[in-house]
């Protein structure tokens, strides 16, 4: 064989998403057949990865978003939170705004995050430090423009419920139960208005514990 | 190789726990990623256990011996494997006994053009070279001694006619054979995998049986696929192929002393056999295995 097999490698990489020649014959039956497969299998990820959005979306306009993802290079991370993740960022300026689809899209984006804030999330016992509080960093609020729990349904075959005012807030973060919950008019206020200095201070202490806020790192 | 220990099943949480009993089971096949996530936890990715799935692995498989079989590994990377599923290893090592660890002879990452690691979507097999024999043999080794219980490889299915070799390796079976001597690995041999490669490029499996270590085999995989394209595809998808039960019965004859049979087959596809349909395919594992295995036979 001429050349590394590291130049191989890479060349056949860059090949798969048209930045280089084939270092294999790409006419041959099995190229064809193998980026056939590729293909099939970027979008068998795609689908998983954003199964919840995609969901409310209409066939044609699910397939052609699918589509222009995988073409420029999506479905191919291994472990799916990697892809969810990568899809959701790029569907998200590409959703009618506003919509239940990016309300959805927002959602699973809030989720994985507070997830992955979940497996090291220790709460702050008291509002005890000094220094200015913030957003916690694995936290999120969603406002959904129906009732929420409606939204959900839709994803279960139910119907969509019109697209009204964002006025339902859920709030997304590490230390809740099930790691999401509705926000009060307070919470949603102190949220969108932070920092706060003069917050009730019981307030500040319950979303301290739950990782709704946090003092800075 | 290792002691003998008979038929197996991938850990299929979807299915229900009677399944999991020694009256149809010798031992369980866990993928570990399944039960993990890939996390940036503070600028180092970490493959981290889903606690509710890993927690429900464990207990499906307490009354049944334990191997592991990784899918991320990526050991024919020329830049480097993936290091985050040795650390997961190493996690899993010393919490839960495996009898061997096995993964599969490809590649899945390479570098991009600005020198990062990407996956390619899907595995691609490594060129029968001795560049690539020497790399996937110095990996092996380290892995094998590291976790001091026999590391096997899984010859690929794959669709490339051309792939670039050295005279001296040859093709796929030259090339396990020279990982396996200079490694001192063993092999996974995946009965479906070749199946797919001789009906794609027109070679007589049972005579393919002659090129292979079989007094390195250390575990067989069955299973089943289906036509796309024109192609045979090793899709995981239902019963074993009849040409494959074939196949094991012509192996174990030769090698009765192979340790381990596992049938494959995909999550998405359990339905289609259902808990019944899945327990005669084991069955008929089983059947062959102790008609061929001495020990397990004397046993029965």
């Amino acid at each position: 064989m001429t050349g590394s097999l590291g130049a191989f490698q890479s060349r056949l990489g860059r090949a798969l998403i048209g930045e280089d020649t084939c270092p294999i014959d790409p006419h041959s039956a099995g190229f064809r057949f193998t980026m056939t497969v590729r293909r099939s299998w970027c979008e068998g990820r795609t689908m998983i990865a954003g199964r919840a959005v995609l969901t409310v979306m209409p066939d044609g306009e699910r397939q052609r978003l699918i589509g222009e993802y995988v073409d420029q290079g999506g479905g191919a991370a291994f472990f799916l939170a990697a892809e969810s993740e990568a899809f959701l960022a790029f569907l998200a300026p590409r959703l009618p705004d506003p919509s239940h689809a990016l309300t959805i899209c927002r959602m699973g984006r809030a989720l994985a995050k507070a997830r992955l804030g979940a497996s090291m999330f220790v709460p702050s016992r008291q509002p005890d430090r000094a220094g200015p509080i913030g957003r916690g960093s694995h936290a999120a609020l969603v406002r959904f423009h129906a009732d929420p729990g409606a939204v959900m349904m839709a994803l279960n075959g139910g119907k969509l419920p019109p697209v009204g005012p964002p006025d339902h807030a859920v709030l997304f973060a590490p230390g809740l139960p099930n790691l999401f919950r509705t926000a009060t008019e307070a919470e949603a206020a102190l949220w969108a208005e932070l920092p706060v200095a003069d917050a009730p201070p019981a307030l500040v202490a319950r979303l301290l514990m739950e990782g709704v806020l946090a003092y800075p790192a | 190789m290792p002691g003998p220990l008979g038929v197996g099943f991938g850990c299929h949480l979807a299915l229900p726990d009677a399944l999991y009993t020694p009256d149809l089971l010798d031992f369980v096949e866990v993928t570990p990623e399944v039960f993990h996530r890939e996390e940036n936890i503070r600028g180092s990715i970490q493959l981290v256990p889903d606690r509710k799935l890993f927690d429900a692995a464990r207990r499906r498989c307490r009354s049944l011996p334990v191997t592991m079989h990784g899918v991320s590994l990526s050991i024919g990377s020329a830049h480097g494997f993936y290091e985050p599923c040795l650390t997961m290893m190493d996690r899993l090592r010393g919490k839960w006994q495996f009898h061997w660890y096995s993964e599969h002879l490809h590649f899945q990452t390479t570098l991009d053009a600005n020198g990062e690691a990407a996956n390619t979507g899907i595995p691609f097999p490594l060129p029968p070279t001795e560049e690539a024999a020497c790399l996937v043999a110095g990996r092996a080794a380290f892995i094998q001694r590291r976790y001091g219980v026999p590391f096997l490889l899984e010859n690929p299915v794959h669709y490339l006619p051309d792939l670039p070799a050295d005279p001296e390796i040859g093709d796929e079976f030259g090339l396990m054979e020279r990982i396996i001597a200079l490694s001192g690995c063993g092999q996974l041999l995946d009965l479906h995998n070749l199946y797919c490669n001789a009906i794609n490029f027109g070679f007589d499996p049972i005579t393919a049986l002659d090129r292979i270590r079989l007094d390195r085999v250390g575990e067989i995989h069955v299973a089943g696929g289906s036509w796309r394209d024109g192609f045979y595809m090793d899709a995981h998808d239902g019963l074993v192929s009849e040409p494959v039960w074939d196949l094991l019965e012509q192996t174990l004859s030769r090698a009765p002393l192979i340790p381990g049979v596992v049938f494959e087959i995909l999550d998405e596809y359990l339905e289609r056999l259902g808990p019944d349909g899945i327990a005669r395919e084991l069955e008929r594992a089983r059947s062959i295995w102790r008609r061929q295995h001495p020990v397990a036979e004397a046993a029965a």
